[in-house]
């Protein structure tokens, strides 16, 4: 049995402490990530980073960036991979991914505006 | 509190809100109308009744029926346009077809100029003669019995006692609905003794003084029960009642 | 550990029409299959409501991709979770494809459907889960209100909701802020806020899918509505019908009643509000406002006399206001953005959007929101995507039985109130109804018609009995039973209906049958007067669809059914009853039979044309049906002018009768356009040749190289004796294009370029030819040019493959053969070299703009820059024409607005008592089989003039002498393909393109025809 709302600011917090769970559903973000799930991915460990990514954004609460999963990216050797998309359409792309590696990516790329390029696959 | 109004340009005053039907009769007008009856509240179901009225501010005259229309200051009704007369005529026409026979529509129709009839006489009809004015089902009910109800939908609607029964239940005999049928369909048969109406024999009461029966048992009870006029004036006849009223009279004279 | 939101959303469509087509189902085994494959953490499912697109259900929404599903079945989930949940691969089977190619639109924005649409009454329709009032709130649910108790009075409110210009969206438009401030201004303690959820009309499910997807939204609505108006009671009135619906709308009021939203004291302002849900048994009548309310106090719903009106004296005679659903759930917005913002969408007079539910025959049938004043043609054609199986447009049914019609040539219209009123239709509460061709209109106004009838209350007169008359003569005119004046009789009875009813209800009952009449009356004449149903669907009027279709009324069940019996001379002869032309009408007929065949609803219409081109290859001796000797008439003398199709089928009829009629042509060679203009490699000329002789044979009389106008005259002929006439001289003068360059060498018109070649076989072409055109002539043109030996052949066609007039097979073939088809291209100039050689075409990008009275879209000029298309020949096939003044030389008939000459449709006698007409001469451009059929119809005409009495005795008709089993279940056969040359053989030579079929195939194919005419003939006695 929920408690009564007895205010408007009542309301509103409730709403913004709603507003998360259906970030997902506002569609594509200007910024987005997507990790490689192709069986090479896979196979390399893929879905730990997928999963990395989604409990890293969610902790540091990135409502700004969709994730998003596509096939294999052609680099098997890199997997696996990641790579962050921005509206004006750059690019850049992560190899040899972990939970480190992710936790990192997202406090300071996603979060920072800084590109780490440590994990960059060389072009 | 009057009002003022003009029915076809003659200025006239009646109290407000008073149905225009009724103000257009009082000072003399005609205005066909089967499903009207004074004391009883208007449901503007036949669309005989039409007019035309104009309220004052108010662009254009609008056709409606006059049965349920509130009279209001400054009113302006027109009882025979073309207009009126046409739709008037047409739903004549589609009324004819249920009750051929009946004097009260050739009455109007002969009003409207309504010569031959558009649509073929209407036959294995549940109540033969019955345009579904239900004055029967509201005079009942005004009553009190609710003996009477309007049943089914659309082509399909009659009148009768409720939930189709073959048998009013709740009717005492007192023969209301028969009186106020402007087509005379509803069946009453006396005869020396009983009453037979809506499925029911009802045994008849007489009267007192003369011995004339002259209603039946079950609704001489009715009227005991409720008390609106004393008791013994209710084993009397309507004529014998009268003179008992006018002897007791007497001596304030 | 912390809770981490999914990634990824798994939106399931819980409308009512998914959880019918099995949506339950695919959204519990997504559930197992996730829990499966270990993503349940990372994958949420979540059940919504109505997505709009229902006809292609179950459907799904996977966010945040915004990846569309159609069509999911349980069968797909696996490959759904394995492909895109798992690896971010989109199902592309299940996706929406671009009409009429292999493009994918697999996300919601590139999807037309979704993309046009404007959604504040849907907002959260298929985002949300209805039943968690959670997903309401982080939606900013009940922020309007939680603004409306603390920030607006009463007063406010109301004047926010009346400059938004919302109007009642039940139905009849009422501005809702007035209504609010009338029940505002009621001095009474009591008062009601009521929701009309009774959605009645067929094929709306408008309020419905608010209710099951959103109903938070009304509930909001309805409480922001109680505060202005000042009710602390209010009440749903909703369709027992709707069960989903109630069972929704219970849980969101239990769940506002515990959130504090709804009850005392709401959000602590003081203001009290409690709502309930009062369900009708599905009465139409209790849509009707006062209706309901009568029934929500508890008795017989039937509408009462207004004044009083309910805002004075509504339920249990107090101020009440009723809303429908869709109203109310445009007022949260309106509140929380603002009267201005709303304003912003829709039109001068109709502010906002509307929620229409697309049926009947349109490809994307379902619930879609779009700004009011969208052109209706938009809403049909790019957010419908159009009609489906290749059929036209007829007319779309606006406002279900209380509306009326739009026909094709309104597309372009804004879909407001205003503008569909003067069309004589409604907005209604949002139910579209789009019909295609095969649709009857006076069939359509007689199912409105009987569901109003049925639905009346029954308490006034009009409603009552006047619907029941009209119903009775529609029903007559459908049964081939109507008289004349029973059209004026509808008209009087529909006036008075609409003019003097009790309620909505029976005041806009006649509006399908007076709009029909309006849009259709023609319609209406005909199945009076001819007893002829052209839809093909008033079934009394017709033995089978597709001899209903016939211009020249072959019994075509009659000859496949002779031919499926290997009886071939009796079915050349069945056939030859109704139209001589067998062979030819096998190669060239467009066979509009084909369209109308019953055997296209369950595998494919019957290969009629083919069935028939079998049928003739078998005449080893000309069959001919029966031939009347008549001495009187031989001695008549009947002149033809013209020896086209028209004038060979009257010439045959003629001598049917008896007659020895005389043809006179103007070439050397009889057939008129069928030699002249159809390239024999369509019809060989030894068909046409023998089909010629067979009506010698039958003493017929052929005058060569004799042409009206230069060698004889209409009234010389008359003077000779003659005692009537039959003008079938076609339209044959070419249509010029109109641009620079186009008089000089190089340039030729279609007409006389195919008649070069075909009579004289003078045509001659270069290498590049260019083609401007779309009809057949056109394609005719561009084929014959490459058999002649041109190296590059183009078709340059102002707007799109579409419209283009040519029958399709012809298109197709032309695409075959290596014609390039270049659409919505126009020319502009014929450019020349310094000696006037013709170089090119310089031609101008077209786009499609409004629509035109034939419903197709109009090419207008585009913005891109002029281009040149190299072309050192150019044939004109624009469209051809008829030159009355050479034709008719003095004698004074009339003709018609576009200079044909007019005459009677059924006779073909024109203004000149002994001059008759038929074929393209009367009706311009138009097909082989219409001139057959008006040959015939002239043919009894002309008999009929001479004797006084019509002889035509081949009309009756004859039950085929052949063997039904109607007790057998149809065994499933695809239609049998037609087999052709092959393209690099057939380029080169005029040899028939379509080959023939071998016996087994021909009987195979005709046995398919499932005899629709059969055990119809007794009626006949």
């Amino acid at each position: 049995m929920a408690a009564k709302i007895t205010s408007p600011d009542q309301l509103k917090a409730l709403a913004e402490a709603a507003k998360a769970g259906l970030n997902v559903r506002q569609g594509r973000k200007e910024t987005q990530v997507t990790v490689h799930m192709g069986t090479c991915g896979i196979a390399a460990g893929a879905r730990g980073v997928l999963a990395s990514f989604m409990a890293e954004m969610g902790e540091a609460g990135v409502s700004d960036v969709s994730l998003h999963q596509t096939g294999c990216a052609g680099l098997c050797e890199e997997e696996p991979m990641a790579t962050v998309t921005h509206a004006d359409g750059t690019m850049y792309r992560y190899g040899l991914l972990d939970e480190a590696k992710v936790r990192e990516i997202v406090q300071k790329h996603l979060l920072g505006g800084e590109p780490v390029t440590a994990y960059l696959i060389e072009a | 509190m009057d009002v003022r109004l003009t029915i076809d340009g003659h200025e006239a005053k009646a109290p407000k809100d008073m149905s225009l039907l009724d103000v257009v009769r009082r000072v003399g007008g005609e205005i066909p109308a089967l499903c009207h009856h004074e004391g009883i509240a208007p449901i503007a179901a036949c669309r005989l009744c039409l007019v035309e009225v104009r309220r004052p501010g108010r662009g254009e005259a609008v056709l409606t029926t006059s049965c349920d229309y509130p009279v209001s200051e400054g009113l302006e009704v027109v009882t025979a346009s073309p207009r009126i007369r046409r739709h008037r005529a047409m739903n004549l026409q589609l009324l004819l077809p249920y009750a051929p026979d009946a004097p009260a529509l050739h009455e109007i129709a002969e009003s409207l100029g309504v010569t031959a009839p558009l649509f073929a006489p209407v036959t294995g009809a549940p109540l033969p003669g019955c345009i579904l004015c239900e004055l029967c089902v509201r005079v009942c009910a005004a009553l009190g019995y609710h003996a009477l109800a309007a049943i089914g939908r659309g082509d399909h609607k009659r009148v009768g006692p409720p939930f189709g029964r073959s048998v009013a239940t709740a009717c005492v005999g007192c023969g209301a609905c028969h009186e106020v049928c402007p087509t005379g369909c509803i069946a009453m048969e006396d005869t020396a003794t009983t009453r037979r109406i809506w499925g029911r024999e009802l045994e008849l009461f007489t009267c007192r003084r003369c011995g004339k029966p002259f209603t039946t048992v079950a609704h001489r009870t009715v009227m005991v029960a409720r008390g609106d006029i004393p008791a013994e004036s209710c084993d009397l006849c309507e004529t014998c009642r009268s003179r008992d009223y006018a002897r007791r009279l007497a001596p304030v004279r | 550990m912390t809770m981490t939101a999914s990634r990824t959303h798994f939106l399931v469509c819980t409308g009512g029409g998914c959880i019918a087509s099995g949506s339950l189902e695919v959204s519990q085994a997504v559930r197992a299959e996730l829990e499966k494959r270990d993503l349940a953490g990372e994958v949420d499912v979540v059940e919504t409501g109505c997505l709009g697109p229902c006809v292609r259900g179950p459907v799904a929404l996977v966010y945040p991709d915004g990846v569309f599903y159609q069509n999911v079945h349980v069968e797909d989930v696996p490959e759904i979770v394995e492909e895109h949940l798992l690896k971010g691969r989109v199902v592309e089977r299940l996706v929406s494809h671009a009409p009429g190619t292999d493009k994918t639109q697999a996300e919601m924005t590139d999807i037309p459907f979704f993309n046009r649409q404007v959604k504040i009454v849907l907002r959260n329709c298929g985002i949300i889960d209805p039943l968690d009032i959670g997903e309401y709130i982080a939606r900013d649910g009940y922020q309007a209100l939680a603004k409306v108790v603390t920030e607006m009075t009463p007063e406010q409110v109301v004047e926010e909701v009346l400059a938004s210009g919302l109007r009642g969206r039940g139905g009849a438009g009422f501005p809702t802020g007035m209504k609010w401030r009338f029940a505002q201004q009621q001095g009474s303690d009591v008062k009601y806020m009521l929701c009309n959820a009774d959605e009645g009309d067929p094929g709306a499910f408008m309020d419905r899918s608010v209710l099951e997807g959103d109903p938070h939204s009304l509930i909001e609505g309805m409480i922001i509505g109680a505060y202005a108006i000042g009710a602390h009671q209010g009440y749903v009135y909703v369709r027992a019908e709707y069960p989903l619906a109630v069972e929704r709308l219970e849980h969101a009021l239990n769940q506002a009643r515990e959130y504090g939203l709804l009850g005392k004291d709401i959000l602590g302002s003081g203001f009290d509000f409690d709502l309930e849900i009062r369900m009708g048994s599905g009465a139409f009548v209790c849509g009707e406002e006062t209706a309901l309310m009568t029934s929500i106090e508890g008795h017989r719903g039937e509408p009462r006399p207004r004044p009083p009106f309910p805002a004075v004296s509504g339920l249990w005679g107090k101020p009440s206001v009723l809303n429908n659903v869709e109203t109310f759930a445009n007022i949260a917005p309106i509140i929380l953005k603002g009267a201005e913002w709303y304003a912003s969408t829709g039109t001068e007079k109709s502010k906002g959007t509307k929620v229409f539910a697309l049926g009947g025959n349109v490809q994307h049938t379902g619930l879609v929101e779009v700004p009011i004043g969208m052109q209706l043609g938009e809403l049909i054609y790019d957010v419908g995507g159009g009609i489906p199986n290749g059929k036209t447009y007829k007319a779309a049914q606006l406002g279900g039985p209380s509306g009326g019609c739009i026909p094709r040539e309104h597309l372009n219209v804004p879909v407001d109130y205003a503008t569909l009123q003067e069309l004589g239709a409604i907005m209604g509460s949002g139910g579209v109804i789009v019909m295609d061709e095969d649709t009857c209109m006076v069939d359509i106004a007689r199912f409105f018609l009987e569901f109003t009838q049925e639905e009346s209350c029954g308490k006034c007169t009009p409603c009552r009995v006047g619907t029941k008359r009209m119903l009775e003569i529609v029903e007559r005119i459908c049964n081939g039973e109507g008289e004349e004046g029973d059209i004026e009789r509808l008209i009087a009875l529909g006036e008075t209906i609409s003019q003097t009813a009790l309620c909505g209800l029976g005041q806009t009952a006649p509006n399908p049958v007076l709009s029909t009449i309006r849009h259709f009356r023609h319609e209406y004449e005909a199945h009076i007067k001819d007893k002829y149903c052209e839809a093909g669907v008033c079934s009394s009027l017709f033995k089978a669809r597709c001899s209903n279709a016939c211009p020249a009324n072959v019994n075509i069940p009659g000859f496949v059914s002779l031919v499926a019996e290997g009886r071939y001379d009796e079915a050349l002869r069945f056939h030859r009853e109704r139209n001589p032309l067998a062979s030819i009408c096998a190669r060239v007929c467009f066979h509009p039979c084909e369209r109308k065949c019953m055997r296209a609803t369950l595998d494919g219409p019957l290969a009629i044309r083919q069935v028939k081109r079998f049928m003739v290859e078998q005449e080893t001796t000309p069959q001919l049906p029966e031939i009347r000797e008549n001495a009187e008439n031989a001695r008549r003398k009947v002149a033809i002018v013209g020896s086209g199709p028209a004038g060979l089928s009257a010439a045959y009829f003629l001598a049917r009768l008896g007659y020895k009629p005389v043809v006179f042509e103007a070439e050397p060679k009889a057939g008129g356009m069928l030699v002249q203009a159809i390239p024999a490699y369509r019809l060989p000329r030894k068909e046409l040749a023998r089909e010629v002789a067979m009506i010698e044979g039958m003493g017929v009389h052929f005058e060569y190289g004799k042409a009206l106008g230069r060698d004889f005259t209409l009234q010389s002929l008359r003077d000779e004796g003659y005692e009537a006439v039959f003008v079938a001289v076609g339209a044959p003068r070419g249509m010029g294009i109109g641009v620079p360059g186009e008089d000089g060498p190089g340039v030729y018109d279609g007409l006389s370029f195919l008649k070069d070649y075909n009579l004289h076989g003078t045509a001659r072409v270069g290498t590049n030819v260019a083609v401007i055109g779309g009809g057949n002539a056109a394609i005719d043109a561009a084929r014959t040019a490459i058999r002649l030996g041109a190296e590059s052949v183009k078709i340059l066609y102002r707007r799109t493959r579409a419209e283009m007039p040519a029958w399709s097979e012809e298109i197709d073939a032309a695409d075959l053969e290596g014609i390039e088809i270049m659409t919505l291209v126009a020319p502009e100039e014929i450019l020349r070299d310094a000696e006037g050689n013709v170089t090119g075409v310089r031609c101008t990008r077209m786009a499609l703009g409004d629509y035109d009275r034939s419903g197709r879209r109009q090419p207008v000029a585009g913005h891109d820059p002029a281009f040149v298309v190299e072309a050192d020949t150019v044939i004109a096939a624009i469209g051809q024409k008829l030159d009355a003044a050479a034709v008719l030389d003095g004698t004074p008939i009339e003709l018609d607005r576009r200079g044909y000459l007019a005459a009677d449709r059924k006779t073909g006698r024109t203004s000149v008592d002994w001059v008759f007409t038929g074929g393209d001469a009367m009706t311009g451009p138009s097909s082989v089989v219409e001139a057959i059929g008006a040959g015939e119809r002239a043919a009894a005409g002309i008999d009929e003039l001479l004797t006084g009495a019509n002889h035509a005795f081949w009309r009756r008709d004859i039950e085929p002498p052949t063997a039904f089993d109607p007790d057998a279940d149809p065994v499933p056969v695809e239609r049998h393909t037609i087999e052709e040359l092959p393209v690099a053989q057939r380029v080169k030579s005029f040899d028939e393109v379509e080959l023939g079929w071998a016996a087994e195939v021909a009987l195979a194919e005709a046995k398919r025809c499932l005899r629709c005419d059969y055990g119809k003939y007794h009626a006949e006695g």
